[in-house]
């Protein structure tokens, strides 16, 4: 005895199957590409974040062995500041921002970068190629006597962006304050 | 007989649902590790930035000079150049609730730090520095930073003071006995920043000599017929209770005259002085020209 009975009912089972399908995946492929997008949004500000922490780091510890901080011929409050000081080994160090043109695949952009010099040796950049320092503003604490205590930086990153990616608008803002100890004097 | 039933109706149904169940499933898994990652992604982002905004708080407060930093539950920074002031309130930084505040340090009886049944101590406070946030998936999370200001530098309580044995300072560069019996040019100076009161001396030497009188900027601290005892001449190693004498801060004295009663020349000598707080210096031996 043989039974065959699959008149119509497998295209519809077909049919139904695609049709859940065509209902499902673009949901989660969808989903899949924002997912993606953000990852690689956070990527971006993951990398801009670690060049902060780097910069504040560094920072601190040179301050808090360093010389003398040179306020007088540093430039303070305003944006792009220049600020420098005497290393713990006697050379002058001056941080500033100036702008640097970078060759982007959307084009050339330019934007800030921040840069060190030490005594006469070659300048370093503290930021990537493709990080722009929006803000870079250095100013002198001090107490209630009148005494440097420390120095205030605040400090914007943003990712140049000259194609205008979503997943690239990341920035990074941060108000940081680097006490400074007493034994570094003020020149 | 073969007995062939072929009836894959509800098979064809069941693959089909199978299969996009399947494919639903990898799917979802590849969607979940996704999201984990920008859950985590977030996360870290959040935390790096937790860590900066609770660091640049305890560094604002030890800008802040000592005899500022009144004690707060809560507080925060204000900016107001050059200076640096607290609040009362916590305060929001990019999206994360900053609070500092200001404790009292108690130390027991051997200025230890005790959590309570201390006194406080005038020249310590703790400093903290927290921050509070939500992260992405609505969850709390708290940073606490916290470390010890203290005034050493001036210090109005017990704890810090420097002893007045580590205060002193001895000049020997230049010590010579004068026709032999009598001590020159041997200096003492306070290189600290309140007064010490020298209360006993005692002075050893390598021979059978005895010690006369000693003297501390032309002023006689004992000798054997007074000031101090004990009476008469002493041998090497007798602890000689001196007139109290008090120097302040930067008094730089020679012990000049003090004397033996017989030539000294090539004599080693060690010189302890003992002073009213109860410390004791001890000099390292050294033999005068």
């Amino acid at each position: 005895m043989i039974f065959r009975n699959q008149k119509g009912l497998t295209l519809i089972e077909t049919i139904l199957a695609v049709a859940i399908l065509v209902i499902v995946l673009p949901v989660l492929i969808l989903s899949l590409i924002r997912l993606n997008k953000e990852s690689a949004y956070f990527n971006v500000r993951q990398r801009i974040d670690n060049s902060l922490s780097l910069i504040l780091s560094d920072l601190s510890t040179e301050l808090t062995s360093a010389q003398s901080v040179k306020v007088s011929t540093s430039t303070w409050g305003i944006n792009p500041s220049i600020f420098s000081f005497v290393d713990k080994n006697g050379a002058m160090v001056t941080i500033d921002c100036p702008t640097a043109t970078i060759p982007l695949s959307g084009g050339d952009q330019i934007i800030h970068r921040l840069r060190l010099q030490r005594g006469a040796g070659e300048t370093v950049w503290l930021t990537d190629f493709d990080i722009d320092v929006t803000n870079w503003t250095a100013q002198v604490v001090r107490d209630s006597s009148s005494d440097l205590t420390g120095i205030r930086l605040q400090i914007t990153l943003a990712m140049a962006n000259k194609n205008n990616l979503a997943f690239q608008n990341a920035d990074s803002i941060i108000d940081f304050t680097i006490a400074v100890p007493s034994s570094v004097q003020e020149l | 007989m073969i007995k062939r039933v072929n009836n894959s109706k509800g098979f064809v149904l069941l693959e089909a649902l199978l299969a996009v169940s399947l494919a639903l499933i990898f799917l979802s898994a590849l969607g979940a590790l996704f999201f984990i990652n920008t859950a985590g992604g977030s996360r870290i982002h959040q935390n790096n930035q937790a860590g900066l905004v609770a660091q640049s708080g305890l560094q604002v407060l030890k800008t802040i000079a000592f005899d500022d930093l009144a004690l707060t539950s809560g507080s925060h920074p204000v900016f107001s150049s050059p200076r640096w002031t607290l609040v009362s309130g916590s305060e929001v930084v990019n999206g994360f609730t900053r609070t500092v505040r200001v404790k009292e340090v108690q130390r027991d009886a051997d200025c230890n730090i005790v959590a309570t049944g201390g006194t406080a101590d005038p020249d310590s406070k703790f400093i903290e520095s927290e921050v509070d946030w939500n992260d992405i998936s609505g969850q709390s999370h708290q940073l606490l930073l916290s470390s010890l200001e203290t005034r050493w530098t001036n210090p109005q309580g017990s704890c810090f003071q420097v002893s007045a044995a580590a205060s002193l300072i001895f000049h020997i560069e230049f010590t010579y006995w004068y026709g032999g019996k009598q001590l020159r040019e041997l200096y003492l100076e306070n290189g600290g920043s309140v007064p010490f009161t020298i209360t006993a001396m005692t002075l050893d030497w390598d021979n059978t000599n005895e010690i006369q009188q000693v003297f501390l900027n032309s002023t006689k601290l004992w000798s054997s017929s007074g000031p101090g005892s004990p009476s008469g001449t002493q041998l090497s190693g007798t602890r000689l209770d001196v007139d109290d004498y008090t120097m302040n801060p930067g008094d730089y004295f020679e012990m000049g005259k003090t004397q033996f009663d017989r030539s000294m020349g090539g004599s080693t000598l060690v010189l302890s002085i003992e002073f009213s707080d109860g410390s004791i210096f001890t000099s390292d031996p050294f033999i005068p020209d």
